[in-house]
Parts: C-alpha cells; sequence; structure tokens
C-alpha cells in the first residue's frame, strides 16, 4: 500500500482529499462503464449463448447476431487502413525528412487541425459527394456501402495517422541522422535504413491509435454505410449495403431502449466494440510510447533526442 | 595515394551562415599522414572549418562559401563531386559517442553495407580489421553480437572511430572525440588514434591545449573566425 499512501503526503488536507476523489470518480467511471456493459448484456448471451457470435442474422424480436455488424465493421477499418496507409506515411515521411522546417510546421498545423475536424462533417460530405461518386463509378442502384463507409474512414483518419507517424518519425533522434550522412549515405538511404526502421513501432502505433478511431467511428459511417444488417453475398463484395457495430448502435439506440433482448443486444454489441477499440488503442499507445522512448534512450547513452510528442487522439468517438 | 600532394588545401576560405561571417580568409595546407589540431575558443568557427571539410554543413541554413577546398587535389566544392564519395574518404566522428541500437558488428560494418553492398563476404575480415585500428577489438571480439549502447561511453567512441575507419578514409576528422569521456578513456582514444598517422591524414579539434601540444604535428589557432 505504500504507493498508494505516500508518507510525505497529508492525506487531511482537503486540497489532497479534492484531488484524490476526483482521480477516483475518473478511473472510476471507466470500470462503471464496463461493469454497466457486461451487466447489461448478460441477458442477450443467456438468451441466445454463443449463436450471438456464430449467426447471421439480426431480426428483432427472433434473433440477433452481432457477426454481420463485426464483419462490417472490420471489413470498412480493414479497407481504410488499405487506402490510408500509403499516403499517410508517404507525406509523414516527406513532411518529417525531406520538407524544410518552415512548411513543415504548416503542414504539420493543418493535419492536427483536420484531425479534430467532427465526423458529421465528412459524413455530409461522405453523403454529398463520396456515395455518389461510388454508385457511378461502381453501377450501382445504391451509392451507400461498405466501400463508401471505407473511403470515408480513410480520409477521416489520415490526419490522424499522418500526424503520429510525423511524430514518431522525429522522435528518431537528430545524431543519427548526422552519422549516417558522415558516413556518406544518400538523403534516401539514410530515411530507409536508419530513421524508418528505428521509428516503425512508434509507426505502427500511429497505425492503430487511428485504426482504433476508425472502428469506433459513428454518425459519418452511418450516414453512407447503407445499414443493412447481413453478410453481402458473396462475402467479400464491398460494393453492397452493410452495417458496422457503431453505426447500429447509433441507428437503434434510441427507439430500442426498454424494449428487453433488443436492447441487451444492442449493448452486447458496445461491449464487443469496446473490446476491440480497447486492445487496439493499448497496444498502439504501448507501441508509440515504446518507440519514442527506445529512440530517445539509445542515442549516445543519455536523453539526446527530440522531445516526442505523443497525443492521444482517440477516445472522442 | 599520391603523397605527393598535400592531403587538404584551404585556399582563402570563407563561410557566412546568412549575414554572419563564420570564417574568414583560412589558409591552410595539410601534409599527408600528419596530424593537425585545430584550437581556439568556443565560437572561434574550428567546429565549421571541420565540417566544412567534408561538406556537412551544406545544409545548415544560410551556408554559404567563398574560395576553394582541395582534398588531394579535387575541389569538393565543384560541381561533379560526389558527397557521398566525398564523406566516406573524409571520415568525421563526432564529440559525443553515439552508436546505432544495433549488434557491436552491425555497427562497424554499418557504411560498408551501403559503400560496398557487392562484397559482404569481406566484411567480417574488414571490420575485425576495423576494430583493431581502433583498439577495441581485444575488447569486443567474443561479443560481436551484443548490443552496442551496453558498451562504456570510451568504447562507444572507439566503436564510433572502427565504424568510420572501415570505410577506409583518407582523411580522418575529428571534432573533439575526447571532451565528453573520462580521462582515462579519452587517453585511450588518444593513443589509437595516434596509432592511425599511417593510414590517414587526421585533423583533430581541441579545447585542450594541452592535447594540442601532445599530439599535433602541426597546431592551427583559430580565433574569431581567422587564423591566429
Amino acid at each position: 500500500m505504500r504507493f498508494l499512501f505516500d508518507p510525505e503526503v497529508n492525506w487531511k488536507h482537503p486540497f489532497v482529499l479534492l484531488t484524490g476523489l476526483t482521480a477516483v470518480i475518473a478511473s472510476g467511471s471507466v470500470v462503471l462503464l464496463f461493469l454497466f456493459l457486461i451487466v447489461q448484456s448478460l441477458p442477450i448471451f443467456s438468451a441466445m449463448g454463443l449463436e450471438f457470435f456464430s449467426g447471421s442474422d439480426w431480426i428483432p424480436g427472433e434473433s440477433y447476431s452481432v457477426w454481420p455488424l463485426v464483419y462490417g465493421s472490420i471489413t470498412v477499418t480493414g479497407l481504410a487502413l488499405v487506402w490510408v496507409l500509403p499516403l499517410a506515411l508517404g507525406s509523414a515521411l516527406y513532411t518529417s525528412e525531406y520538407l524544410p522546417p518552415r512548411w513543415r510546421s504548416v503542414v504539420k498545423a493543418t493535419m492536427e487541425l483536420l484531425a479534430g475536424v467532427p465526423g458529421i462533417l465528412f459524413g455530409l460530405l461522405g453523403v454529398s459527394f463520396l456515395a455518389v461518386w461510388v454508385q457511378d463509378v461502381f453501377g450501382l442502384i445504391d451509392g451507400n456501402t461498405l466501400l463508401t463507409a471505407s473511403f470515408l474512414l480513410a480520409g477521416m483518419v489520415l490526419p490522424t495517422i499522418m500526424t503520429l507517424a510525423e511524430d514518431a518519425l522525429r522522435a528518431v533522434p537528430f545524431e543519427y541522422r548526422e552519422i549516417a550522412r558522415a558516413l556518406g549515405l544518400t538523403s534516401s538511404e539514410i530515411t530507409f535504413g536508419v530513421v524508418l526502421p528505428q521509428a516503425l513501432p512508434g509507426v505502427v502505433g500511429a497505425v492503430l491509435l487511428g485504426l482504433g478511431r476508425a472502428m469506433g467511428e459513428t454518425v459519418a459511417v452511418m450516414l453512407v454505410i447503407g445499414g443493412l444488417d447481413r453478410l453481402p453475398n458473396p462475402w467479400f463484395d464491398v460494393t453492397q449495403p452493410g452495417q458496422s457495430i457503431p453505426s447500429k448502435l447509433g441507428r437503434e439506440a434510441a427507439e430500442a431502449l426498454g424494449s428487453g433482448l433488443h436492447w441487451n443486444a444492442l449493448i452486447a454489441s458496445g461491449l464487443v466494440l469496446f473490446l476491440m477499440v480497447m486492445v487496439i488503442s493499448l497496444v498502439g499507445t504501448r507501441l508509440l510510447n515504446k518507440g519514442n522512448k527506445m529512440s530517445r534512450e539509445d542515442c549516445c547513452g543519455v536523453g539526446g533526442g527530440n522531445e516526442p510528442s505523443v497525443k492521444i487522439l482517440v477516445g472522442k468517438n | 595515394m599520391n603523397s605527393t600532394l598535400p592531403a587538404i588545401e584551404v585556399v582563402s576560405l570563407g563561410v557566412s551562415y546568412g549575414e554572419e561571417r563564420v570564417l574568414d580568409s583560412i589558409n591552410l595546407t595539410l601534409a599527408t599522414g600528419s596530424i593537425t589540431t585545430f584550437s581556439g575558443p568556443s565560437g572561434s568557427g574550428k567546429s565549421t572549418l571541420l565540417r566544412t571539410l567534408c561538406r556537412m554543413n551544406d545544409r545548415m541554413p544560410g551556408f554559404s562559401l567563398s574560395g576553394s577546398i582541395k582534398v588531394f587535389g579535387q575541389d569538393i566544392y565543384g560541381d561533379d563531386t560526389d558527397l557521398c564519395d566525398l564523406r566516406r574518404r573524409v571520415g568525421l566522428l563526432f564529440q559525443k559517442p553515439c552508436v546505432f541500437p544495433k549488434s557491436i558488428y552491425q555497427n562497424v560494418i554499418f557504411g560498408l553495407i551501403y559503400h560496398r553492398p557487392k562484397e559482404r563476404a569481406l566484411f567480417p575480415e574488414l571490420a575485425e580489421q576495423a576494430l583493431l585500428q581502433a583498439g577495441l577489438w581485444e575488447e569486443v571480439k567474443d561479443r560481436l553480437d551484443a548490443p552496442a549502447v551496453a558498451l562504456s561511453q570510451g568504447q562507444q567512441q572507439r566503436l564510433a572511430l572502427a565504424r568510420t575507419l572501415a570505410l577506409e578514409p583518407d582523411v580522418l576528422l575529428l571534432d573533439e572525440p575526447t571532451a565528453s569521456l573520462d580521462p582515462e578513456s579519452a587517453n585511450v582514444i588518444e593513443e589509437w588514434a595516434l596509432s592511425l598517422k599511417s593510414c590517414c591524414t587526421l585533423v583533430w579539434v581541441t579545447h585542450d591545449p594541452a592535447q594540442a601540444e601532445r599530439i599535433g604535428d602541426y597546431q592551427v589557432m583559430l580565433s574569431a573566425g581567422s587564423l591566429a
């Protein structure tokens, strides 16, 4: 208990008590949320059993299966990742390694601003342009599909991933670049042979944090995903409408409140989402911190190098 | 290398960063196989002069240069200079010992991977030779795969020296290589560096007049950007 009760702290001081209380409330709220999700989803687990995870239909009053929603969430975020990775990493590399410092700060400021744009605004853009464009290009009856949602998500998480990956690249100590240059390496050899391998944990962390944000995004996805609770047929045809967990919750929560199993099924889906995002964010944050810490400590045996700036941008959904 | 040519010839060199004149009318001739020390107070331009010899200042904001520098007869600020080859031939050792977070062996062969990619079979031999020259071989020969960051500061500096020597430079520039080391490690570095005279021309920046006296065949004093 020593770690909890530092003998030098006056525990009866009102300021200590007050801040202690706020700390308990803050951390307790997460625990409460988790408990709420578990307790409220118990009825659906006892009613459906494993069928809740393996079934393929969601028909209120009859059967509930989270699988099409999980499939939709994973497909949409996975595809978004495929679209966004080359763009985000390419621009992060260029900004960090080649752009003159003045322009670099302009690009960074823009990206950080973009990362804070509310999802609904992206959703509006998606409805007005993206869905129409997908409909035209693929010759579809309806442009609201899994593919459309993945494009939209890619655009939404691009600034997050780009700016965090760029931070990870900048956290690689300047000394490494100097030494490599003094050894006669070219700029691109330095970038790909020295900087990128060193920054890799941080870059992967950035990608995972972006992924976590994408997975939890509700409104924008809801507007363009199509809202159909079943697996596409064939399963890989992403030009069909689908459903992700958050978009499902956003659509039905209000009407399902107090309606028994339907409500419990939604809460249980929320629990599944919570766990998926939690794992991704935890791994991402760990890698990001590890990467930045490693870069700082390994160089010159002392705390050389740039200060890392880890910004956690997830958790706002 | 052609020993009739001076290793380095600096003719009326001037260097500015933007408006600020850092070096002015420097004329120097460094004989092949000699050790020259640059010393002078902080801000006298000795590091700038050193780094100008391998064009490591090129990317500093506002850098401009007048006059000429020849390395074995070749004007290194000429249009046809291959920067990568120049920096291989004119090696630079930094003040702070800094190794890559890789194994000892990987650190030594780091430059070779890029400069002699087709001769990988030779790397173990070249690495041994470089470590011998830097006086580190006996201490690390049984643990070449150990992480380089586990070495002491003095050993890391000698590893950095070996990393540069592996490229078989003609000129070795040392930017206060012992300034951040304890006296004993500094002595070891000094001893080993002196033994390199047979294969390279050395230019050594130092703060310490006693050290300059001890090791320099020629001593160059700088003051406010000019030769004193």
